[in-house]
Parts: structure tokens; C-alpha cells; sequence
């Protein structure tokens, strides 16, 4: 359950049907347009992405979001940035944006690997459905995934 | 200070190369503000960000010639120093420039008597009874804090808040700081998306 203390932007974008976007890393090209058309196919009415802001890959389906003006929650595995830019104002404007923060104190630097396990764990316990742009069978979210019957997954080749 | 701030203690910081003059304006200020100050003195201009993000100052009062290309504006801005809700108070030894006091919230000569001193702290504390640390749950902000929040978002310093909102800085920084108790906001861009976000500013309106 998200503490709606510890989110900031538009909370009531959390009552709508939350989608996680997940990406191994090592995505290929060959996914990225899988991963876009499938963003251009939400409905923005009642859909509100959980997605996070580390991978490229991410940043790139967070920004497209926003200027498709679909409901985003972003996940951030760090303390909030001091800075972002001016898209996430225009969003958070229009009552598309939220953010939240799953890392543990401002102060706290965990390991990368540590951070982003508990990024994805509240990601995925906090959605209603996953979709994963690219699943690494070797990786994180593989083994964070098992176990779920509610994961889409859209690309299968990595690099 | 110790007429109107009986309920806080406030952090200043006296940065100043001269250990004559800044030993002389710490003890000045120790006399008037009494037990309600607690004071740290920055000798070295390469101490500066360490020290600050050290003492975390409530005031800090700063030779403008401190450091070689010193840029006030540029130090409250950085965010690893956390000086955003600070009052920076120009320490002079020479008659001041408004052009280049603009950065500042206040100054303080070294020729000031303790009179000067008393008018400067009483400017910068002299209150209305702000609420420190309420023990209120409601985390919701008052009407004025919100209206401090829509200022500062906009890019206004301190003291303008203050001028603006007919306020003293003290009340302003305790506004400050009771906003990022409620709201659990440490950055300036976290409190842009929290006011565009509740309507407390628009976009055009955030700087």
C-alpha cells in the first residue's frame, strides 16, 4: 500500500488502474518500438504507469508519457533530484504526475543493485499489472517477477 | 534576538578571513543575542561549503570578499549546502553598494554599534509569533505558509518574502521550515511540483 505522505505531485492519478513498467538491462533496439507502441496503446483515461527513472530506456517512455499526457507515477530509487525538467512541471500542472521515492533516508547511498531491487519490489507491489519491456532470464527482475501471473512481457531479445 | 525568538535557538555563521574582525563581530553578536544564537566562525574561504553543510546556519554573515569571485546568489542555489531557507547577511568593512548587496538578505558593517546589531537581529527576528515546532498532526499548510510557498517558487528571496508578506525573516524562515516539516520537502524543485500540483502556483509562475 503507497503512503500517500511520502508522494508528491497529483495523488488521486493512484486511483486509477496502475500499471509497472519494468526493463532488464541490455534492451535492444529492436524492443524500443515494441515498448513505444505499446505506450501510444494505454488508455490515458484510466491508466497511470508506475515507471521508473534510472534506465534511458525509462527516461525515454517517462517523457513520452507525459507529453501523451497519460497518468505517471515515477519511482525514483534515490532521494528526489533537485532539479527536472520542465516537462514534469507541465505534468505535474495537469494533474498527470506523481512521484514517489523508495530510497531509504536522503542521506542513505545503498548499493545501485540493492536500491533498484527495492525500487522494483514496490513497483510491482503496488500495480496492479507488470509489463516488462525486456526480461533478462538471467537477471533482477526475473527472479523478482517469479511467482506473478500478472506480467506482460513485450521483447524477448537482448543485446 | 532574545526579545522575540524565546522559543528557537538560531544558527549563525560568521565567515570572515580577518580573525580580529570576525572574532570582534562573534563576540558582538554572543553579547546582544545571548543564549537564543549559537555561533560558528568560518576562517578559511576553503572551508566555506564544508563548514556549511556542517553547521546547516539558521544566518549566515559573510564577507563579500570572503573567496575570490564569491557569488551569494550561486552559493544559496547549490543544494548541497542547503542554504535555500538561510538568511545571508553581508559582513562590511567598506560603505555598502546596493548594486552588489542584492544577493543578500541583510548586511552588517563592522563600524555598526551594538545598537546596529540589535536593530539587525531585532529586523531579522522581530515576529509574529510563528509556530515553531507545532505539535499540530494536520500537515496541511495555513494560508501563509502557502502564500510563502507560491513566493518562494517564484524565486523570491527571503527577504522579500519577508517585505512583501509584511513579515519579519525569522518568520519567514520559520514558515520555511515549517513547510518542509509538513510536506517532508528538502528541495526546491520538490516544492514547485507540490505547488503547480495543488494549485498553488502555475508553471509560468515557477522559476
Amino acid at each position: 500500500m503507497i503512503d500517500l505522505n511520502c508522494v508528491l505531485g497529483c495523488k488521486s492519478i493512484l486511483n486509477l488502474h496502475r500499471t509497472a513498467f519494468l526493463c532488464s538491462k541490455g534492451v535492444s533496439p529492436d524492443t524500443v518500438p515494441i515498448i513505444s507502441r505499446w505506450a501510444e496503446s494505454l488508455d490515458k483515461s484510466s491508466t497511470c504507469v508506475v515507471c521508473g527513472y534510472l534506465m534511458q530506456i525509462e527516461q525515454q517512455l517517462a517523457h513520452k508519457l507525459m507529453w501523451d499526457k497519460v497518468p505517471l507515477l515515477l519511482v525514483l530509487d534515490e532521494p528526489l533530484p533537485r532539479f527536472f525538467p520542465s516537462v514534469f512541471l507541465q505534468a505535474a500542472a495537469d494533474g498527470l504526475l506523481a512521484i514517489v521515492s523508495t530510497a531509504v533516508s536522503p542521506d542513505q547511498s545503498l548499493d545501485r543493485l540493492v536500491s533498484a531491487r527495492i525500487r522494483n519490489a514496490f513497483m510491482i507491489d503496488n500495480s496492479d499489472d507488470i509489463v516488462v519491456g525486456y526480461l533478462n532470464p538471467n537477471g533482477t527482475i526475473h527472479s523478482q517477477l517469479d511467482g506473478h501471473d500478472n506480467v506482460t512481457i513485450l521483447g524477448q531479445d537482448g543485446l | 534576538m532574545s526579545k522575540v525568538s524565546a522559543n528557537s535557538v538560531v544558527k549563525i555563521v560568521v565567515a570572515e578571513v580577518s580573525p580580529v574582525i570576525r572574532m570582534g563581530v562573534v563576540a558582538a553578536i554572543k553579547r546582544v543575542a545571548g543564549s537564543s544564537a549559537i555561533l560558528f566562525e568560518i576562517a578559511s574561504p576553503g572551508d566555506l561549503q564544508t563548514r556549511i553543510k556542517s553547521y546547516q546556519p539558521d544566518v549566515l554573515v559573510i564577507n563579500p570578499l570572503f573567496a575570490p569571485g564569491l557569488d551569494v546568489a550561486q552559493l544559496r542555489a547549490n543544494p548541497d549546502l542547503d542554504l535555500a531557507d538561510a538568511c545571508i547577511v553581508a559582513l562590511l568593512s567598506t560603505p555598502p553598494s546596493r548594486l552588489a548587496l542584492a544577493a543578500y538578505d541583510n548586511w552588517l558593517s563592522i563600524y555598526d554599534s551594538e545598537n546596529d546589531i540589535q536593530s539587525l537581529l531585532d529586523a531579522l527576528s522581530k515576529a509574529e509569533p510563528a509556530k515553531a515546532d507545532s505539535d499540530d498532526d494536520d500537515e496541511q499548510l495555513s494560508a501563509r505558509e502557502k502564500e510563502v510557498v507560491r513566493y518562494v517558487v517564484k524565486g523570491l528571496p527571503n527577504k522579500e518574502i519577508a517585505d512583501v508578506m509584511n513579515i519579519s525573516l525569522f518568520t519567514v524562515l520559520t514558515h520555511r521550515r515549517n513547510i518542509s516539516r509538513k510536506l517532508k520537502i528538502h528541495s526546491s524543485i520538490a516544492l514547485a511540483i507540490y505547488a503547480i500540483s495543488n494549485k498553488i502556483a502555475t508553471v509560468d509562475e515557477v522559476k
